[in-house]
Order: structure tokens, then sequence, then C-alpha cells
């Protein structure tokens, strides 16, 4: 008999460790569930971005899990250039301040840091 | 002539949307007008599936959208977002190592198709670079 | 006149994907710049009640959503009243279509962060003939 071929499966679900927890991860690397966020969570991230955290990028991330609770959407970068520029002036609401301290992605990174889903591509 | 901007919305089989859209590009075309792209947004993304299986006297859309690219060298863009949600990958992505993306079909974002109507905007009083957009 | 793209929003949400698809493709257009005007219209009315609790079946929060249109540059928001009219007689069984009209728009707990402007048929033709492109979802 021939061997047949394996079923296609799920992709290979992955974790983050956290403080001897195993966190759920969706496939980008990002927290699958919003609710398993803490401050370590962003600190794991971090370290895996090989970010030191200081109180300008917390600032960041506990905003933009703000706005995911009030918008139910992950910030696109411009969305949350203009929503930080209304709250904290243009010091702070501007991308080049923003991409100093996520040199990465402001938006890509600091939604990864604060638990929420990857931004859309496109948006 | 006139200049041409097509959106697609519906999946082939399902509906004879894209059927229509592709027919009208065909017409346009012969008529001497131009199709600046093709853009496949919501179910439409399923017309770029190379998984697309019907008999040779059924209508396979992602094989005629390929021959019509071929032909005309109409750009066939894809937003990409709209694509993976419904399962259509580029290979790319190490994660998806199997592609069922057509290679005809280019998966860009969504601005892609809103760029050129911009550009349009700009010049709106030369009526003749006017792009028209038409979705069906 | 400024040249403007117009989306229509005419499906109710959480059924389908057309209200997200229609609100997706509105960000996308401002991406690059063209300005983009926003109407509801038909069953897309109903994206704009406050009181939408989708996450018993693991959807976002329209309403939520919407409220950040204008983060978007966003600012020009519709409401078809005729729409409204006619779904708030249908519910209530009445034919008072003004009140209900009122009715509906106390209702809209966002109308005080998100502006929309109500608009008749005749204004709604207007709205339609001078945009340079419409997409409607």
């Amino acid at each position: 008999m021939e061997a047949s071929k394996p079923h296609n499966t799920l992709p290979k679900q992955d974790f983050l460790k956290v403080k001897g927890r195993e966190l759920e991860l969706d496939r980008h690397g990002y927290l699958a569930n919003y609710e398993d966020w803490s401050e370590n969570v962003a600190l794991a991230f971090a370290e895996q971005e090989d970010l030191a955290l200081n109180d300008k990028h917390w600032e960041v991330i506990r905003f933009v899990r703000e706005f995911y609770e009030t918008y139910d959407t992950s910030p696109a970068i411009r969305a949350l250039v203009k929503a930080m520029k209304e709250q904290f002036g243009p010091e702070v609401g501007n991308s080049r301040y923003l991409h100093r301290l996520f040199p990465d992605g402001p938006a890509k990174i600091a939604t990864k840091l604060a638990g929420l889903p990857k931004p859309a591509k496109c948006l | 002539m006139q200049r041409f901007a097509i959106f697609v919305t519906k999946s082939p089989y399902d509906s004879r949307n894209a059927e229509s859209a592709l027919r009208f590009c065909e017409a346009a075309i012969t008529a001497g007008h131009r199709i600046e792209q093709v853009f496949f947004y919501q179910s439409g993304v399923h017309n770029s599936s190379t998984f697309l299986d019907l008999n040779t006297d059924e209508i396979n859309m992602c094989k005629r959208w390929s021959e019509f690219k071929l032909a005309n060298d109409v750009p066939l863009n894809l937003c990409v977002t709209a694509a993976a949600r419904r399962g259509i990958v580029a290979e790319d992505q190490k994660s998806k190592p199997d592609s069922n993306l057509a290679a005809a079909f280019t998966p860009v974002g969504m601005s892609e198709y809103f760029s050129a109507l911009n550009e349009n905007a700009k010049n709106e009083k030369d009526a003749a670079s006017t792009i028209k957009s038409i979705q069906f | 006149m400024s040249a403007y793209l117009l989306i229509i929003s005419t499906h109710a949400p959480y059924h389908s994907s057309f209200a997200m698809d229609a609100y997706e493709a509105a960000l996308g257009a401002t991406n690059v710049g063209l300005e983009v005007r926003f109407l509801f219209q038909g069953n897309g009315v109903f994206q704009l009640l406050s009181a939408q609790t989708p996450a018993g079946i693991q959807h976002k929060n329209m309403a939520k959503k919407l409220k950040a249109l204008p983060l978007f540059d966003i600012e020009d928001i519709y409401v078809c009243s005729k729409s409204v009219a006619l779904r708030f007689e249908a519910i209530s069984g009445q034919n008072h279509a003004q009140n209900y009209t009122n009715e509906f728009f106390e209702k809209i707990s966002i109308s005080d962060e998100l502006e929309a402007q109500i608009v008749n048929e005749q204004e709604l033709n207007i709205l339609m003939a001078n945009a340079s492109h419409i997409l409607r979802f």
C-alpha cells in the first residue's frame, strides 16, 4: 500500500513563556489573547525585539492599549500619531518621535508589546 | 479614449459579477479605451485562486483573467488583507510555503487602487486623463 | 468643489463582512490623501446604534470602530434620514417617521464624538452627483 500523504494540519502553535506560563501567540508572533497581557508580556516581547523599555515606551504601550479599548481597532501608524497628538501634543504625537522609540515601526512594535493584534497591513 | 479602473467584489461561479467585469474590460479595450487596473476586493479575491477547478465547458475565471493580463498587460491587483482572510496566499510568507495565488495577480495594499484615483482627482480639469472607477 | 470618494455603507454590522469592508476601504483610501466621505444608507444605519454588544459572538464593536474615522481624516459622515425612518417605522409599527428618527438618533451614543449629518433624498442626490467616485458596500 502506498504511504498516504499526511492530512493538512493547522499551522503549529507558538507560545511566549512568561513567568512559567505559556501564552498562545498568533502566526505573526503577536499575543493571541488580549486578556493574557501583563507588563511582563511587554518585557518579554521587548527582549525579543532588543528594546530596553523606558517611561516613554511605557507611555506609548499604555496608550495603544487604551486606543484598542476605545476603538476596537489595533492602531495603524497614522491613527496612532493623530490620537497621540490630540492627547499629548505635537512633541509626542509625531511619527519621528515614535520611530525613535520603536525603530522597527511604532505601530507594528508598540501593538505587539501591548498584546494587541497586528494592525492590518494596508491601513 | 476613456480610462477605467475596475473594482471586482464578488467571487467567481457564485455570481456572474467577475465575468461581466472581464467582458466589460475586453469590450472597452476593443473600443479603444484603456483599463488602468483591475482590483479585487472582498470575495473578488477568489478570482485569483489556482485551486479553481472547472470542467472545460465551464468558465475558469482565474485562467480567463490570466489570459487577459497576458494579452493586454493590465495590472491585476488584489487586496492582500482581503486575500489572506479568505485563504488566498502568496508563497513568500514563510509560514505559508504553498501558494494558490496565480502569478498574473499582485497582492497589494488597498491604497494601490486609490492612489490611481487620487492622481486622477488632481487632474480633474483635464477630462481626457480622468479615470472612471467602476465597481462590479 | 473638491474631489472626493464617497463610500456608501449599506449593510448591518456582524451578519456579513460588508460593514467592515466598507470601513477598511475608506481607511485605505485616506492613506493616499484622497478625500473620503462616508454615507450610511439602508441597513447600514444599524451600524450607528450604541447598544451593540458583539463580544458574545466574538466580534469587534462596529460603533466603537466608527469613532476612529476622524483619526483617519474622515470628517464628512452622512446618514440617510429615509433609511432611518423606514426602519424605525417597521420596528415600532408606528408611522410617525420623524419622531422615530429622533428617537433613533438619541440612541446613537457616538453622535457626540462622531458628527454625522442627516441628509434627505435631495441632499443625498447632490452628495452622489458631486462625488468623483463611489464605492458601495
